[in-house]
Parts: structure tokens; sequence; C-alpha cells
């Protein structure tokens, strides 16, 4: 709850009371610490009066000091609360920390409950709140130097829990919404437009426009020379424009997902495409489902695979086909099916839930071509261009085909005679 | 790319890195797990130091401790650590222990050790990138390699090497090795000495190539020192055996620091003191040697019960003769397998943390004169590791991304195959490379190693009409193919934009390996007849 008593104090105000605090007069020091403890008290929002009342705690005037660590104990301000907690972050072995764990105290922003939580070594309760480090990671990255040691020495200390913080980093676009969410708030708040665009580059375009309306509020550029072109284009085609509402994917049921997730298991995993390709003519839908799900690891959209998928005769099969990703037509703003249900519980605009990371130099030239025959101004038809310069910029790939020699018509073989 | 090397030992396991200032791979440090241990070879020397994780793991239901965690903990005599792993690994010791977290086997208490130790790592390494070499015992190579190779790929290490810890131990004194040459690799480490004869052939790919003449080895170890010390000093004491029950995990810690500070040249005598409020306190010197121990080979055991003498525990002990008769018996398989006399020994190369006991060396020195090398016994393995290369050939096959247009889909053109010999000619391999769409400006030149994975297929073992196990089960290869140069690609800068009807030949590109095993590129622009990139570096295979 907002303490509306607060006041802010200059940076003199606060030194001066700092020498009041700690002043050795005799006789009137107790008199000068009571008074500056009152001020300080109202201006605990302010970092250097909050780290004042925390040395003040070890005084050895036995009053002053309960009476400031009653007042930090029982803060109810958030600014001041999330305050002591970055002083707890900072130190935790120190008594800011003591004191937030005595209160009780935790940051408001999320990502910082997790920093404090684990470097406080309140791990179980930090596992609540980020059980797959995306947080931590998150935070650890931009720490300074003691911090990162402070964090490493805790996931170092033998705890089992902490050794999947080691292992394999989810990419951005493997996380889900929420995750997304967060980090992309996160890149917000550390003011991190470089990574913010990184993001943008990565994800589909339903998050991508929306990031890229915000970055066109800064005066924020890429430093490399095709980044730079790459995010001045971007933002000329977006115009600032929001994606259109879109619904990403009906609810498909249980047995659907779990056919989908049968399609990650190793022994499928490990078979060829063509394999997965074969089976699929004769398989079942459930198993045809799962060996969709599979193919999608597999084959990029727009190959081969992902057109035997959209020519399959069955609509679970293409419906598969579309979730996953896999088939992707930018002609069509939906999906297009014969089968009423597959445009129904299919996402509603592809291109919005579109990875660019799956993109193939194939699938630009239909965008492309896409692009050519689109006349009209909509959300959809700048998602189109935005996209198209993203995948222009991202795929280097070329076709390389071995060089042969041909021999000419009249080309002889010589050879060196040797002398006798 | 840094190249890391991971020595797993019986009683200690090192972890270094390459650094390219120094020229050296230097151990690396983790705080709480490894320990640091100083030595210096002669008196006028610095002292050396290098950091390793004793091979210990100690299982509770929420924690793992590894290597200085269990030391710190007073857990090594605990009955759920587990220790000498290697050595059960290695002899197919299929005993499980229990522990809180159920019953392993060495394999397992091996893999997990490993497992927490490289991702403890993780941080300052790159499993994606940097080239992870393990050592592996001659004598157990097929089993220890497929067990690493397995840890490995749990860890998503995509470059692994494996080398015999022989070739790696004689790389890490000498860098090149000739196949004429016969060497001793003295091993002497905490639990056991082993003396092996090798010589070692440099065209084999990768893997094993040290052949082994001859090899003998002894349960004798610096732990064994260790408990002669401990002994003595109960002895002198009076302890009975309860006492040195109580005692013994103190007292054994204390004996080894003894050991390891008359291990230095510069000490002559160091203090062994309990202090206990049972017992008071009680101290025994314990001098390097003596008159007795160093001129005549006697003991003169003094019934003092403040001073003793390590030489002379260690001639009570036959210490030099057993060690002499190891040598001696390797040196005879040797000649009797493959007729190897003693003066056909190019090197005597020295491993091991109990090389550097008093009088281990001059026995060296005095049979193999100016033959031995002893400078680095304990990373010398990691130091030969992290160079890893024996012959100029490349130990993997090399792959170029390309698109497909037909199949509209991904796919790799081979580069360079495996065992082929570096330098090469500078047209080596070459490409035509064709844009993939139309206007594209840059053409990027990614570059994969090629990892073949052998995997046992998950169908079925069958037992036949007749009641025979018949295993149906194949081993298949994959190729796993890594990229090398995923975060600094190398791009053709296309200038016209690239129009695929005309420039269906426009590009040639050129590939070849130096000398430092680089991959070279050169691309020449037949439009505009000039040639873009000149020898230039794309990444080191």
């Amino acid at each position: 709850m907002p303490d509306h008593s607060q006041v802010n104090l200059t940076q003199e105000e606060i030194e001066r009371l700092r020498r009041r605090v700690f002043s050795t007069t005799p006789l009137l020091a107790r008199l000068f610490r009571r008074g500056a403890i009152r001020s300080l008290r109202r201006a605990l929002r302010q970092g250097p009066a909050l780290e004042i009342l925390v040395d003040l705690c070890d005084h050895p005037d036995k009053g002053a000091a309960s009476e400031c660590r009653n007042c930090l104990e029982n803060l109810n301000d958030e600014v001041a609360t999330d305050g002591l907690c970055e002083l707890a972050i900072e130190n935790p072995a120190g008594r800011a920390a003591e004191i937030c764990l005595r209160g009780q105290l935790r940051p408001s922003d999320h990502d910082r409950l997790c920093v404090y939580l684990f470097v406080t070594n309140q791990l179980d309760s930090y596992f609540e709140e980020d059980f797959e480090f995306q947080c931590l990671r998150r935070e650890y990255e931009d720490a300074r130097p003691e911090l990162r040691q402070h964090i490493l020495r805790i996931l170092r200390s033998g705890d089992r829990r902490c050794l999947a913080f080691f292992s394999h980093r989810k990419l951005l676009s493997e996380c889900s919404e929420q995750e997304i969410l967060r980090t992309l708030r996160s890149f917000h708040r550390h003011r991190d437009w470089s990574r913010l665009f990184h993001a943008f580059q990565d994800l589909p375009l339903r998050y991508g426009l929306r990031i890229l309306h915000d970055l066109a509020r800064t005066d924020w550029e890429p430093e490399s020379k095709e980044e730079r072109a790459l995010y001045r284009r971007v933002l000329k085609q977006a115009r600032g424009q929001l994606p259109p509402p879109s619904r990403p994917s009906a609810s498909f049921g249980a047995a659907f997902e779990s056919w989908i997730k049968m399609g990650k298991n190793p022994v499928l995993a490990a078979k060829e495409v063509e394999e997965l390709l074969g089976e699929l003519v004769r398989a079942a839908p459930p198993r045809a489902v799962a060996l969709v799900s599979a193919l999608s690891d597999k084959a990029s959209p727009g190959s081969e695979a992902s057109r035997e998928i959209l020519e399959h005769h069955h609509w679970v099969v293409r419906l598969a086909g579309h979730v996953t990703g896999l088939c992707i037509d930018f002609r069509h703003d939906g999906v297009d099916d014969k089968v009423h249900w597959v445009p129904r519980v299919a996402p509603e605009f592809p291109i919005l839930e579109f990875q660019p990371a799956d993109a193939t130099p194939a699938l630009l030239e239909e965008l492309s071509a896409s692009i050519e025959n689109d006349s009209s101004k909509t959300g959809l038809s700048v998602a189109r261009k935005v996209l198209q310069s993203v995948l222009a910029h991202r795929i280097t790939v070329a076709s390389f085909e071995e060089m042969i020699v041909e021999i000419e018509p009249f080309a002889g073989e010589f050879e060196e005679v040797d002398s006798p | 790319m840094t190249q890391v090397a991971v020595d797993f030992g019986t009683s200690n396991t090192v972890l270094a890195r390459f650094d390219e200032t120094s020229g050296r791979a230097e151990t690396i440090a983790i705080p709480g797990i490894t320990r640091e241990l100083r030595y210096r070879l002669n008196p006028d020397e610095a002292e050396r130091t290098v950091h390793v994780i004793p091979t210990l793991i100690h299982y509770t239901d929420k924690e793992i401790f590894i290597g200085n965690q269990v030391l710190e903990r007073g857990l090594v005599g605990h009955r759920e650590t587990l220790r000498w792993l290697k050595r059960r690994i290695a002899l197919g010791v299929s005993k499980r222990t229990k522990t809180a977290l159920g019953h392993k086997s060495a394999a397992e208490a091996g893999q997990d050790f490993l497992r927490v130790l490289l991702s403890y790592v993780s941080e300052e390494l790159s499993f994606d990138e940097d080239e992870f070499t393990f050592t592996v015992p001659v004598e157990a190579f097929e089993d220890f390699e497929d067990w690493l190779r397995r840890v490995a790929e749990a860890l998503q290490i995509a470059r692994v090497r494996i080398i015999d810890e022989a070739t790696s131990c004689i790389l890490g004194y000498q860098g090149a090795i000739k196949s004429e040459d016969r060497y001793v690799v003295f091993d002497f480490g905490c639990g056991t000495l082993d003396v092996s004869a090798v010589r070692v052939d440099p065209t084999i790919e990768e893997g094993r190539k040290a052949v082994q003449l001859g090899q003998a080895g002894r349960d004798l170890g610096g732990m064994d020192i260790d408990t002669w010390i401990f002994d003595d000093f109960c002895r002198r004491q009076q302890f009975d055996a309860g006492q040195r029950r109580k005692l013994e995990p103190r007292l054994m810690a204390d004996s080894e620091s003894v050991k390891i500070r008359l291990s230095d040249p510069e000490v002559n005598e160091v203090n062994l003191r309990l202090d206990d409020p049972h017992f008071g306190e009680l101290t025994v010197i314990y001098r390097q040697s003596c008159e007795s121990c160093q001129r005549r080979g006697n003991s003169a055991p003094t019934s003092e019960k403040g001073a003793s003498c390590l030489g002379c525990l260690l001639v009570q002990r036959n210490f030099t003769r057993e060690i002499r008769e190891t040598v001696d018996r390797a040196l005879e398989n040797a000649a009797i397998k493959a007729g190897m006399r003693r003066e056909d020994i190019t090197r005597v190369v020295v491993t091991g943390g109990t090389s550097l006991v008093p009088g281990v060396r001059d026995y060296l020195e005095d049979d193999f004169e100016g033959r031995v090398s002893y400078e680095s016994p304990f990373d010398a393995v990691v130091q030969g590791a992290c160079q890893g290369l024996v012959a100029p050939i490349l130990q993997h096959e090399y792959a170029i991304e390309s698109f497909n247009s037909s199949t509209r889909d991904y796919e790799f053109k081979p580069l360079f195959r495996v065992g082929t010999s570096y330098p090469t000619p500078a047209n080596a391999v070459r490409f035509w490379a064709r844009g993939s769409y139309n206007g594209m400006t840059r053409i990027g030149i990614k570059i994969f190693e090629v990892s073949q994975m052998k995997r046992r297929s998950l169908e079925v073992s069958l037992v036949d009409w007749e009641g025979v196990l018949q295993d149906t089960s194949q081993v298949k290869t994959e190729n796993h193919y890594v990229c090398l140069n995923r975060d600094n690609p190398t791009f053709i800068v296309a200038d016209p934009a690239v129009d695929l009807e005309r420039d269906h030949k426009r590009f040639l590109c050129s590939f070849a390996v130096d000398g430092n095993r680089r991959l070279l590129v050169t691309v020449e622009d037949q439009l505009s007849q000039q040639k873009i990139l000149d020898e230039h570096p794309v990444v080191r295979l």
C-alpha cells in the first residue's frame, strides 16, 4: 500500500541526516539520532535513506537500532520494500537480507522476486516461482560480477534441482506464451533494445509487430549496418501498426494433443523424413498425427513433405500440418481447407504464428509472390511485407553444386617423354 | 573455439582448457569443487599450481556432492560416498552401492560425477562450440570410449574427441611423436602404479593410437604412504586399535599433508601434530631422509617418540624395490611381446602425483639417465589432450549447408573426408555457389562438422525356436551436424544482387585447409571477373 506521508529529500539533506545519525556529540547524540531517524523514516523510498536505516540496525544505541529494525521489518510501502530487497540482493549475507527474511518482505517485480528468493537461499519458494530458471537466467546474464558469482556458488552447492540451470537453454521461440511475455517485459525494463530487436527477428509476428511498435517509440538503432538497414525498413513497413486481433488456435482436445506429443518420442525422432512419409500413407489418423508432429521437427515448411501432408486424404492429418506450422500457404490470409472444421480449429492467421527460423528460400519466394498479388493495405498485408524483410535478412543459404571440369572436344592428355 | 581436456582419473580428475596466450593448457578452478595442489620440482624453482577434482561423489536425498565438497564435509569415509570409480568401471564391476538416490553402479556414479562437474563449468565453456577431448586408459579403451561418449551425449557436448592416456601423456611432454619411437609411461597415482611400454601409431585417425607393448601394475600409491605415516605416528604414540580408529580420519588427512610437504625438495622436515582434548598435544617431526637411508639404503627406525624419517619408512616398506620390480616386469613383457630392449626406450614420461615422493625420481634418473620427463606430473595428460594431434590429418568429416531447390529443403554437401591430410592443395574442393532466391545480396558459407553416433536400435531381442537368445537389434550410425561458424559465418556479398536465371555459374568457391587446420575459401565472381574472397579463413576445423 503506498504511503503518502513519504517525502523526497535532497542528497545534501540525506548526508546531513547521516552525520546526525552517527553523531558522537556527548549528550546530544541520542537526541540528534532520534530526530534524524524520524526524518529518514519519511524518506524510505530513497535508497540512501534506507541504507542508513539498515546500518543503524547494528548501532550500539539499542533503542535506535530496535526502532530501525521494527520500522524496516514492517515496511508496507511497495517502493520502499523493493528498495530494501534490492539491498538484500546486493548483499545476501548482510543485514538488509536478514531484515527482509524476518519481515517476510518480497520484491513486487516477478523477475527480482526470483533473484531475491534464490540469492537469499529460499530455494523451495524460488522453485515455486521459476522452476525452469527462465527469470533467474535472464537476471543472471545482466547481473554484476559479484552477484553472478554468488548465484553460481548456490548453483554449485550440490542441490540437485539447481543442476537444471546448466542444461539446455530454451530458445525464446520454444518458450510458452507466459514466458515469452515475461522475457519481453524484462528486456523493456532493462531497456535492452538490442535483445528486443533480436526477439523480433526470432518470434512470430504476433509478438514481432508489437515489439516493433514499442521500438518505434525509442531513439535506438542497431549498431551493425545490415541490422540497421533491416530495422529502418521494417519500421517503415510496419508504420506503427499492431497485429490484427487473432485467435492463435482453438483448443484441440486431449486426444489430439497426446497424438502430437507422441511425435516427439525418441523412436519417431530417430526416423528419417522418407521413412516417416512412407509410413504416413498407410497410418491410421492418431499415428499419422504423431508422424506429422515428428516431421515438423525434420522437414521445412513448404517442402515436399509439407505438400504431401496438405494433400492427405484425412482432415485430422491436414489439421496437424497446420497446427505444427509445417503447412503454411502465404497466398491466403487464413487456412484454406475443404473440411469446415479445419479453418475453425487451426490458427486464424497463420502468417502471424509463423516461426521465422523455419523459413526456406522457397517459402520466401512464395511470400514475395503473394505480396506482388496483394494490393490491400490491411494489417496482414503489412505483416507479409515485414516478414519478407525479416526472412530476406535471415536466409543467406546458397545452393552449392560441385564443380565438374568438363573435357573440351579436342582436349588431349599429354605426358612427358622419358629421355633414353 | 577452445580446446578442453577431461582426464577422468582414479583419485583425481583434471579439467583443463588451452590458453592461446601462454600456449599451454591451464587447469580449471571451480570454487568449492576443485582442490589446489602446489608443488616444486627443484629447490630453486618457483612453485607450480594445478587444480584437480578429487574423484568422489556423495549422494543425499536432495543433494549431490562432488570433489572437494565431499572432502570439506568429511564424507570421504561415508558408506554412501563412491570412490575409485575409474578402476571399477575399467574392471566392469557391476556391484551397486546403496545411496540416498537408489543403488548406483560405478558407471552410473561416474556418469553423475562427470555430468555434475561439467555442468558446473558450462558457464565458462561452450558445449556447442568448444572441442572436448576425453582421455581413456589404453587397456580398457572400447568400454570407456562408449561410456564417455554417452556422458558427452547426455550433456549435449557437440564436439567430442577421444584419445588414449598414454599418447596424451607423451604428447603433453613432447609435441610430436614418431612411430619408430618407444616410450615408457610411468603413471604413479594415489592408489596404483601402472607402467607401460608403448609405441604410438600416428596414422590412426582417432581414438587409441598407443599400442601397448608391455605392461605391469601394482596396488601401490600415495594412499599407502599416507597409511605408513599414520601407522608410524600411532606406533610412536602407542595408540591401541580403538584410539587409532577414532583418530584415523583426522590423522590420515594430516599424514597426506606431511607427504605432500616432504615431496617439496626445499622442505627437510615437517611436524605432524595432534591437538586433542583427550590426548593432549602430540607431535612427531618427520624428516625427508636421514644419513642411513640416503647413503646406505638402510632403514634405521628410531625409537624416539617425537622424530621419524619418511625415507626410512619407504625403505622399510620396500618402496623403491617395488617400483623397480614393476618397471622391470613391464619391460620384460615388452621384450617378450615386441622384442623391445631397455636401450630402445626413447623417453620415460612420468605422470601422477606420487612420482613427486622423494626417491622416485632419483630411481628413474638412475635407471633411464637423461631420458626421463617428469615436469608435469599432474597435468601432462591434459596438456597432451588439449593438443590432441599426432599427425596432420582431419579427424572428422566436414560439410557445407546447401539448399536443394527441387526438394525445397536444406541438405549438407560433403567438403572434406575424415583422414584427409593437410595442408591441402589450394583448390582441394570446388563448388559453384548459387543464390537461393532472386534479389539475394549475402550468401552465407556455413560449415558443419559431421559426427557419427552409433546407436543400438530399440527393436527387439528374441528367443528363437531352440531357446537361443537372438539379438536382432541393429547398430545404426547417425550423422550429427554441428555448425562451426553459426555466430560468425562468412558471407559472399553479391553485387549486383542474385538473379537465379543469370547466375547459374557465377560464384566459384575453392576450399582448402592450411597447416593450422583453418578452412580457407577463395571466391571468384565470374560476372564481375573479380576475386571477392582470397584464401579467406572461414573456421578452424
